[in-house]
């Protein structure tokens, strides 16, 4: 399902929230794993850069629009904060999935903040 | 022309007994039919146009309705022998997408019509390896009659059923993810109590089924 709609996000904070939550703390290193590769992939997605990209290449350009777009998306800020999470795993194999995009996570992070303090700055 | 005729003729006399066996009103007869087809057809050479030929032309009708024969047994034979024809690749497309459809009538209600967990496994792998061998992007008719039977059937009790269901949906997911959306809350319903199944492997292939994209 595309996660850029209205009925992603009443989805989003009635079954999904909840659900990723509990899969972050799930007790099976394999499904962190996982989990990590998900989120990797989908907060990929939402600026369509495919995952392997990111690994290949580092940090992609993302253009300033796109950031914009992707600021009020409070899912996507979400999602980040749960890889950022994930990247300091105890398990290796779980830290090593979500610190492949974590430059590209950081980015945006970077990217997200300046935009508030911008924001913040002018009101 | 007349040469390729006759040697189909040949061919398909060699199996006409049995091919009508399966159609039996007696059970017995029903099940060694199928077991003989089973047993004596060249499955193996996939480059047999004779056998081609007649899949198309007669044993497809007479396996279909043995799909919900009363007889356990014969809707195993059934299976199996579904399994030969489609991992062989002897169906083009739109023959293919009909067997999905029949195929997946058996999951898709509650109860499940295939009562026999071990069968409705068989099931899911024939659509799954049909799914795979399918030349063409698969259209959204036939992704939501999968997605249907696949929501009800990610619902089994049965593990592997489960399993099978989560590689299905992932598939449907990369070759017609649009067609997820009509779906997605019934089906995030379901991957919400499968995420907290007791065995780590099916919450794991239920992560991996990229719902969002």
């Amino acid at each position: 399902m595309k996660w850029v709609s209205e009925e992603f996000e009443s989805l989003f904070k009635d079954h999904l929230q909840a659900l990723l939550l509990k899969l972050i703390n799930d007790q099976a290193s394999s499904c962190r794993s996982e989990l990590a590769v998900l989120l990797g992939s989908t907060v990929c997605s939402r600026f369509s850069i495919h995952r392997q990209m990111v690994e290949d290449f580092g940090t992609s350009s993302i253009s300033t629009t796109e950031i914009s777009n992707a600021t009020d998306s409070p899912e996507l800020l979400f999602m980040i904060s749960l890889l950022l999470k994930l990247a300091a795993d105890p398990a290796p194999e779980v830290a090593e999935q979500a610190r492949k995009v974590r430059g590209f996570v950081q980015t945006l992070v970077r990217r997200l903040f300046s935009k508030y303090i911008l924001r913040f700055a002018r009101t | 022309m007349n040469d390729s005729n006759g040697e189909f003729e040949s061919f398909r006399t060699n199996f006409l007994r049995d091919i009508n066996r399966v159609s039996d009103n007696d059970r017995n007869s029903r099940k060694r039919g199928l077991q003989k087809l089973l047993d004596e057809l060249p499955w193996n050479d996939k480059n047999n146009n004779l056998l081609k030929q007649l899949i198309l032309s007669d044993i497809l009708s007479a396996l279909y309705p043995r799909i919900s024969d009363p007889v356990e047994k014969c809707r195993e034979l059934c299976l199996k022998c579904f399994y030969k024809v489609v991992s062989g690749n002897f169906l083009p497309v739109p023959v293919a997408e009909e067997a999905i459809t029949c195929l997946c009538a058996r999951l898709d209600d509650i109860p499940y019509p295939e009562q026999v967990e071990e069968l409705r496994l068989q099931i899911l792998q024939i659509i799954l390896i049909t799914l795979q061998k399918l030349s063409q992007p698969i259209t959204p008719t036939l992704a939501n009659k999968v997605l249907s039977a696949v929501g009800k059937s990610s619902m089994d009790p049965f593990p592997s059923v489960k399993k099978e269901s989560a590689e299905i949906l992932s598939l449907i997911c990369r070759l017609c993810p649009s067609s997820i959306r009509f779906h997605f809350k019934s089906l995030l319903k379901v991957f919400t109590l499968n995420c907290s199944h007791q065995h780590s492997k099916i919450r794991t292939t239920t992560i991996k089924v990229k719902l969002i994209y």
